[in-house]
Formats: structure tokens, sequence, C-alpha cells
């Protein structure tokens, strides 16, 4: 996308394009002002955009409630399902956008057997931390990541793991090594929605996660925002939380919607 | 200022952008801006600003070290997002599946858009030498079978505006069509495998609480040296059927049936 010749983009299209993208995002019909709330944009500019994407038959108008909703039109995308996609794909704009957002590392893992394996990452540009080794297994209790899964795991598969992995390996003083402990975290986590880790893999290094979950409500992976402290304090990075959890949440609704096509696989 | 109109000239580079994306989507193939330019008609630098827009919000991907362009997934995820406004499409999935295990042969629900017949709900068995249907693929009503039984029933007079909207599109019925238009449709209401061999497809008109069909629900039979239990597959097509006659699958979509008719114009995907 940074690649893309900015001059010759024509803004108020590209407006009425993510105005459009809207529509994907959320569960049935939007108004104009809860449009121009969500992209900064005046009543009058979206009006505009809404209008012409009604005459082109993508979007319909409700005359009852003067809301809008996705129309008929869409069906002319139905070929573009072909390209086959997989997780990393599907979440490397929200990555970006993340790492725009908080100018901090961004990885995504996914779970194999009781471990996690990190297998992307775009690099922050204020994160102070080298690039993310790829492939490396992680067990699921250390580090934010791991635990971002293991919390929505079956309750059996987690008793399993702290059974199968017990005494818990350290990987530095401030890692989850009694069981308890871990518990109470991956009840936190469950009730918050992500897990906090702060120097429990590596020392000096921050980081908050958050799970993304596949079709059948299993975790299927997770994403980490991770720091050194130096660059991003802690407390920093629990105020991007909210803007984080926004992203995921448009992440889940990508993915469910994925899911409905048959020949792309999550 | 909500109801002022707009204005016929405003939009314009949406609308060839809007083009573009349809372009791309339909031809499935990666293009470059000069091939666009010379298929559709339009300036080249147009058609280059339509691709950098397009390409900035996500609806097209650059292939990489090249200046050629293929649709991207944004427009698929929008399809999707607008067939999950059908409950039927929802409530039919686990029906479909439960049959595609017995057959192993695709389950497809059609429903009607406008004058078109529309895949709603497929469901593929993970065999790969099928060929591969896309799932919102849309057809003129009269010119496939389960199109001409979505409208079996209809009176002559709303048969003739079907045709006469395909001839506008450019798609005139031939003879072999009206014959087909004209030739009764069998009368079960039920899924039979029975008198069909190997392959064949069959299909199932599934009627709303008021009678009206609503879907059609296509079959294939399976292949000779696959054994299947036909009583299951029937079993899940009239569960399928009681709940689209329960009036729960009927469509909330207030918005889509005041359109008119005519104004919703989609590809002839045959």
């Amino acid at each position: 996308m940074a690649e893309v010749q900015e001059k010759y983009v024509n803004k108020s299209t590209a407006r009425t394009l993510r105005i459009l993208k809207e529509f994907c995002k959320c569960d049935g019909s939007l108004g104009i002002t809860e449009i121009s709330e969500r992209l900064s944009l005046t009543k009058n500019l979206v009006h505009r955009s809404l209008g012409v994407l009604v005459e082109e038959g993508l979007l319909l108008r409700n005359a009852a409630t003067r809301r809008y909703e996705l129309g008929p039109g869409t069906l002319w995308f139905s070929s573009s399902q072909s390209n086959s996609v997989d997780i990393k794909t599907v979440c490397l704009p929200f990555m970006l956008e993340i790492e725009k957002i908080t100018g901090m590392t961004v990885s995504l893992q996914i779970p194999v057997g009781q471990f996690q394996i990190p297998v992307h990452g775009v690099d922050g540009k204020r994160s102070g931390l080298t690039r993310i080794v790829e492939g490396v297994p992680v067990p699921l209790h250390i580090s934010s990541g791991s635990r971002a899964i293991l919390a929505f795991m079956d309750k059996q598969e987690i008793e399993s793991y702290i059974r199968d992995q017990s005494p818990l390996k350290k990987a530095t003083r401030f890692t989850l090594t009694d069981p308890d402990d871990l518990r109470n975290d991956l009840e936190r986590i469950r009730t918050e929605g992500f897990a906090r880790g702060i120097e429990d893999h590596f020392l000096g290094v921050n980081a908050v996660a958050f799970p993304i979950f596949g079709e059948a409500k299993a975790p299927v992976g997770s994403l980490t925002v991770v720091a050194s402290n130096a660059s991003v304090p802690p407390s920093e990075v629990e105020g991007f939380v909210p803007e984080i959890r926004r992203v995921m949440q448009e992440l889940d609704h990508y993915i469910r919607l994925q899911a409905h096509l048959p020949s792309i696989a999550v | 200022m909500t109801d002022a109109p707009i204005k016929k000239s405003a939009g314009q580079s949406t609308r060839h952008a809007l083009r573009v994306l349809r372009h791309l989507s339909q031809s499935s193939k990666v293009m470059s801006v000069v091939e666009i330019s010379r298929e559709l008609g339009i300036q080249q630098s147009i058609v280059h600003r339509a691709c950098a827009t397009l390409e900035s919000v996500g609806f097209v991907d650059r292939i990489e070290h090249s200046a050629k362009f293929s649709a991207g997934r944004q427009g698929a995820y929008l399809m999707a997002a607008f067939l999950e406004r059908f409950p039927i499409r929802q409530l039919s999935i686990p029906f479909l599946r439960r049959i595609v295990l017995e057959t192993d042969q695709p389950a497809e629900l059609y429903l009607r858009i406008g004058w078109y017949s529309v895949l709603i709900a497929l469901v593929e068995p993970s065999r790969q030498d099928l060929p591969h249907k896309l799932l919102g693929q849309s057809a003129l009503l009269c010119k496939t079978p389960e199109g001409r039984l979505l409208i079996d029933g209809w009176s002559a007079e709303i048969v003739e505006k079907c045709s006469a909207f395909a001839a506008q599109q450019g798609c005139a019925l031939s003879s072999a069509d009206t014959a087909e238009l004209e030739r009764q449709q069998p009368p079960s209401n039920s899924i039979s495998f029975d008198d069909t061999t190997s392959g064949q497809v069959s299909m199932m008109r599934l009627r709303d609480s008021s009678g009206d069909i609503a879907a059609v629900l296509k079959l294939t039979a399976p292949d000779d040296e696959h054994s299947f239990d036909r009583s299951k597959v029937l079993e899940e097509a009239e569960k399928l059927q009681k709940i689209v006659s329960s009036g729960v699958a009927k469509s909330d979509r207030d918005a889509l049936e005041q359109a008119p008719w005519d104004s919703i114009v989609l590809p002839n995907q045959i």
C-alpha cells in the first residue's frame, strides 16, 4: 500500500470506497450520521458518496428507516473470491494499521500443539526492537501472544497443558510459573479480551496481545503488539488498547466473512 | 439535506473506478492499464488513476514488480456481507453440509434477486475434480434450469417481462430457451434421485409460508460407485423445506424488496 502513487489517487473516489468498506464492518444498515462519525467526514460529503453508491446498485436506501445497506451490485465482485489466501494475508492489512497507530512491532503467531509459532511480523518504527524471529516455537504460558491463545482454549486443554508442561518453564524472572497464577491470568484475559506481557518473555520488553478467532470461535492465532520498555513504556502501551481492540474487531469481522467464501481457507 | 437529489455529474471518477473494478472482478485475471483501457474504452490516464485509487483502499492488488492489477479480496468481502443478510443462507448451510457428506457432490441453493437467480449458498465436497462454482454468481432467470424453476407458476405477463428484460441486457431468448420455458416443469416438490443417472442434477423448489417458491435446492446424484443413503438426503432436504415454509427464513430485506427489478443489473454468468 505504501507504494501506491499518492498523487494519482482521487480523494473523492477513495472516500466513497472507504464509506463502502464500512458496510463490511457492520452487521446491517448504517445511517449518514453514523458513517460521518466513524470516518470523521462531514454529513454532506457522506451524503454525496452514498448517492453515487446507491445509483451504482452497491447500496440500497431503505425509505422507511432512511438507512443504507449493501445492495445486489456487490454480486459483480463474486469472481474476486477465487484468489486463495491464508491467515497471514488476511491479517497483514490489520497488522499494518496497528503499527501505524502505535508505532510498535506487531507479530502474528499461530498455535501448534502446546506451542505458538510466530509466522509473520511488521516492524514498528519506534518499537526499539530488532526484527521478530519467525518460526521459533514458544510454550503457551510464556509471552502475551501465547496466553492470548491459551486463555481461549478449551478448559480441559488448558489443564492438560499445565499438567504436561509442569514444572512450567521460566524465560525471565517475571514468567508466570505457578499454575494458579497462570490460571488467574488466563481468567483475566478472558474477561478483558487481551493479554499483557511485561518482561515475562524477554527482559526490557513489554507487549499486549489479542486472540484471533476462527469460524468455530476457537483461537486460530494471536496478534502481539510489542516494544522495548525504553521506547514505549507499559503505561503508554496500555493506552493503545481501545484502538487496537477496534482494529481487532474489524479483523474478526473479516475472518467471519472470509469463512463464507468457500474457496478461501483461513 | 438527506433527500436532496445528487447531480448526475457528481462522482464521475467513482463511476469510472467502479467500472474498472467490476471489469477486473469479472475477468478474474491480471490486467494492465492498457488492456483495461482498451477493453472498456476509457482513456488510459483515467484507468491509471482509477487503479491507483482502488489500490489505495485495497480493492485491487498490484502484481509485484509489474504495472498489472487484479481484483482484491475487498469486493468478495462486500459480496459475502451482502449474502449474509439473507437468513435462508445461514439456515441452509448445516443441511447442505449433511447432504454433501452423503453424496460427495456439491449442494447449491438459489434464490431470486430482481430478474436473476443467484447462488446464495454453496457447499462443495473436498475433492478437487469438480468444476469450481462461485458463491454469489448470477444468471438471468429464463436462461438456466434453476432460474426457470424459480419463476415456475408465474403469470404469462410476468414471464414476458422477464424475457423483455433479458433482451434489454443483450441476452434475448433463443428458441431453445423459449422451448424450455414453455416446457412444463416437473411437478415434484421433492428431491428424487431414483430416476436420475450418475452425476445428473435434481432440483427441489422450496416454498415459503404463502406457497411461493422462495428458493431452489440443486443437488447432483453421486457417482455410480459411490454408495449413499437416499433417505438421509431426502430427510435433510425436507427439513430445509420445513424451515423455509415456517417463514423463519423469509428475507427481512425491505429495501431490496422495494427496489424495482429492472434497476438491478447483474452479470449473466451461465
